[in-house]
């Protein structure tokens, strides 16, 4: 196990060293720079002193060594944009945010999506499950602008129940979990109605019937577990997005979250968050996997960890 | 069953499909059955409890006067900190100083400072505010409007690294008296420049992350900056230390930072904010019908217009450039992208312009009128000026291109438009290129491009519109005329109002004749404010900030 542990974080780090690496040379390599996205019509002077101040005029070899450079020393920059701000500080600061709208959200529509998918699954073909599934993609056709959009419409203008838009009481965090639960609702409940349906039809359901065991127990001992285990998986890469959290549903509620602060940078060229925040990006992600693997390797005995049989 | 479930949903996707076909009826008339004037009628009693929530367009970049980056942020200094002047009803007035005294030569500035306190207590001197001018001269801050105030003596220099911060032409005389000496003669220096203060031990103290946090700021305008949640909302309060707090009637505002336009229709049809500029024509309908709003309309003070890359091999020939810019039909660009809010614009300074006491406008023509009158057929024109630059005389073979600095549905159509009438007009063929902002602005500073879509905001004289041509690269179109820059440098050191006027009259056309530019229209804003709301004016270039605002009947 831990010889397992080991190997994997040690391809993490070649994979985080290439994705930072790609990333470097492909946000220089698009045309424009801070400043001019800012200030229209900026003097040469004033241009080429914003570009010395931050060792942008030299060639791009030095400055991808300097970067790494100060990656090892663990400093992953200051916002260009945002002068004076922390690469760390934004993530401190506004990770909070996307993670518990994210998390929520998450959380309501896992639970909300399985059970929705078991009952789909055992009610099979009757009314409920084509109710069920109608819901389902609603969820995923919808697209995410078009419900924040009518739900912010309706819940603060049409019966002002809720605050338009900021961050700061519980009551600011119900739209926008609302708008981003649906999507994880309609995803679960597919996947785990159709993981159901593969697991009653296995031998050993049909040779727990035989034996006599209740409806209910064997739902609740024997299917359920099995079917669980590709949610697991899902559920865990899902982690992974929470931090990066959603730009649509954070810009139409102003939610001072990661994600629009994330495709805002690259909006204003803002490098040095673009790089940051894409280092932790991936990795919280390849760190999801990992915990996502062994947690399945803990959960089912048939998997094996290493290739050794 | 299945018949009828299948039917059912095929009847709800076709009436989504009509859903999006609604017809907006634009309004032909804004003063349609609404009050609309230059000021508000009826000042009622002020409120007991005076607060107000309004719109702030963008997240802060940083709240140090050496180091920001973006306009709503100079909007949010005049607010929470005192310049030594601004701009009130159109004229230069004295806020941080109480008066000054100009040197017969008028390169020496004297600023009698008023009586003011930082809200640690501290009182605001001289050296505060040459403080700032040496943090924005340091070419380590990088400041992005160092240009503005180059007329200091030295400023440009150490700005470049050529001399010394503490050369420059600022210095304290005494705790309530500052000199500014100007390398070279600028009677507009007021009007275009603004000086703040900041203090050399709190910027010492946070030295890098100085105006990055609410804590890391100090006030000494009308209101204290009182908390800033960033990418949320920022909240200020009164200053009581302000030493015009008896006519500041408002004690807490409270500006929302929402990037997203359908957020903020909601967020000032429910109420939550007390004013808002307004341009979806539905949403004007909807609030001209409501009788709990009004409207007023604000010129922007801005222009825009079509760029001309002088350098291109195509439009080097001002016959070529001039054709293009006759073909346009102004009166239906301005009608079609703003609803009529617009006014079609035939030279480059807007009517909100003046000269001291003199209206640009009203005492200049604008000059593409003339030329128009004379080239009645754009085509023609357009001819003459292939032939001279060898590109034969047959407009069908020219194929040019339209930058356009935006990618959304509203930017192609308006684009298109563009393209239509000159293609209708002149036979020729227009191809369309689309760009994010970011990336259109660094392609026009670079000059790759041959036509491209800008605009440009302007300052109380005609001096800063332009200038812009007057830099050493000829501005965005690339168009050097020394005759234009020794106009321009002129006008600024002449103090004589009429000669003034006159030498910008000369400056404007020749930028025209010559089209360097084509304008297109001068941008108005239409605000809508709930009724309580009192104080609001269409003074385009007034920087009083929020002093005037109150709230009566809430």
């Amino acid at each position: 196990m831990s010889k397992f542990i080991l190997k994997r974080l040690g391809y993490m780090l070649l994979v985080l060293f290439a994705v930072v690496s790609i990333t470097f040379f492909l946000v220089h390599s698009i045309p424009g720079d801070p400043i001019t996205s800012m200030v229209q019509d900026l003097p040469e002077e004033t241009r080429d002193a914003y570009l010395a101040r931050y060792g942008f005029d030299q060639p791009i070899g030095v400055q991808y060594v300097r970067f790494l450079k100060q990656l090892l020393a663990g400093d992953l920059g200051s916002s260009l944009r945002y002068p004076g701000r922390k690469v760390v500080d934004i993530v401190k600061n506004y990770a909070p945010v996307s993670g518990a709208v994210g998390g929520i959200a998450l959380m309501i529509g896992f639970t909300i999506g399985i059970i929705l998918g078991i009952v789909a699954a055992l009610n099979r073909n009757k009314w409920s499950d084509k109710v069920i599934m109608v819901i389902a993609l609603l969820g995923t056709t919808i697209p995410t602008f078009v419900m924040a959009a009518v739900l912010q419409y309706v819940f603060t203008v049409t019966f002002p129940i809720f605050p338009t838009t900021g961050w700061g009481t519980a009551s600011h965090m119900v739209l926008p979990v609302a708008c981003m639960c649906l999507g994880p609702i309609a995803s679960y409940a597919r996947y785990m109605r159709s993981s159901v349906l593969d697991v009653t039809n296995q031998d050993y359901i049909l040779t727990a019937e035989a034996k006599g065991v209740n409806q209910f127990k064997i739902v609740m001992r024997h299917v359920l577990r099995n079917s669980f285990l590709p949610c697991i998986t899902m559920i865990c890469s899902s982690v992974a997005g929470i931090f990066s959290g959603s730009f649509i549903v954070e810009s139409i509620f102003a939610l001072p979250g990661l994600g629009k602060y994330f495709i805002s940078a690259i909006n204003d060229r803002d490098y040095s968050v673009v790089l940051g925040l894409n280092i932790i990006f991936t990795g919280v992600y390849i760190l999801s996997m990992l915990i996502c693997d062994i947690l399945l390797a803990l959960i089912d005995p048939r998997i094996r960890l290493s290739n050794d049989n | 069953m299945k018949r009828t479930l299948a039917l059912l949903l095929s009847l709800i996707m076709i009436c989504g499909m009509f859903a999006a076909c609604g017809q907006s009826d634009t309004t032909d008339d804004p003063n349609k059955g609404q009050e609309e004037n230059n000021t508000q009628t009826e000042p009622g009693t002020p409120d007991e409890v005076q607060t107000l929530t309004i719109l702030h367009t963008a997240e802060p970049s940083i709240l140090d006067v050496a180091r920001f980056l973006g306009i709503a942020d100079r909007t949010l200094f005049f607010n929470v900190l005192e310049p030594l002047t601004r701009i009130e009803d159109g004229v230069v007035v004295g806020a941080g100083a109480k008066s000054w005294d100009v040197s017969e030569d008028g390169l020496t500035y004297t600023f009698h400072l008023r009586e003011n306190y930082w809200s640690d207590g501290q009182p605001v001197t001289a050296e505060d505010y040459v403080t700032a001018l040496k943090r924005q001269a340091d070419p380590n801050n990088a400041f992005a409007f160092a240009s503005d105030y180059y007329s200091i003596k030295n400023f440009e220099a150490a700005f470049n690294g050529e001399a010394s911060v503490d050369d420059i032409g600022a210095t304290a005389s005494d705790d309530k008296t500052l000199v500014l000496e100007l390398g070279s003669l600028n009677v507009t220096l007021l009007s275009t420049a603004d000086f703040f203060p900041l203090r050399a031990d709190i910027a010492e103290k946070y030295g890098d992350t100085l105006g990055t946090e609410a804590d890391k700021f100090l006030s000494c305008g009308p209101f204290t900056l009182a908390s800033w949640t960033h990418n949320s909302d920022i909240k200020l309060e009164k200053n009581e230390k302000y030493w015009d707090a008896d006519n500041i009637k408002l004690q807490n505002v409270t500006l929302n930072i929402i990037p997203d336009s359908n957020a903020q229709l909601a967020s000032f049809e429910n109420g939550t904010l007390d004013y808002l500029n307004v341009s979806d024509s539905d949403y004007v309908n909807k609030f001209q019908g409501r009788d709990d709003m009004s409207e007023i309309l604000i010129p922007a003070g801005r222009t825009i217009m079509i760029v001309f890359n002088c350098e291109d091999s195509t439009f080097s020939n001002a016959k070529i450039r001039q054709a293009f810019s006759l073909a346009l039909d102004r009166d239906s660009l301005a009608e079609v992208i703003t609803n009529g809010t617009a006014t079609p614009a035939y030279g480059l300074i807007p009517s909100e312009c003046s000269v001291g006491d003199l209206n640009y406008r009203e005492n200049v023509e604008e000059p593409l009128l003339a030329i128009k009158e004379a080239n009645p057929d754009p085509k023609a024109l357009l001819i003459e000026g292939m032939e001279e630059a060898g590109l034969g005389s047959d407009p069908s073979t020219l194929t040019v291109t339209l930058s356009w600095g935006a990618t959304t549905a509203a930017a192609r159509t308006y684009a298109e438009l563009y393209q239509s009438m000159w293609q209708d007009a002149l036979g020729c063929k227009v191809e369309l290129e689309f760009n994010d902002s970011s990336t259109h602005m660094s392609n026009v500073g670079q000059g790759k491009y041959q036509m491209a879509s800008t605009s440009w905001g302007a300052n109380v004289e005609p001096q800063f519109q332009l200038s812009r041509w007057a830099t050493k690269v000829g501005g965005q179109s690339r168009w050097i005329n020394n005759e234009y820059k020794q106009l321009v440098s002129k006008a600024a050191q002449t103090l004589d109002e009429k000669e003034r006027l006159d030498l910008y009259a000369q400056a404007e056309k020749l930028l025209i004749e010559d089209a360097a530019i084509a304008p297109v229209y001068f941008t108005a804003n239409r605000r809508f404010y709930y009724n309580y709301v009192q104080g609001l004016n269409a003074n385009t270039f007034d920087t009083t900030g929020l002093t005037r605002i109150y709230t009566s009947g809430r």
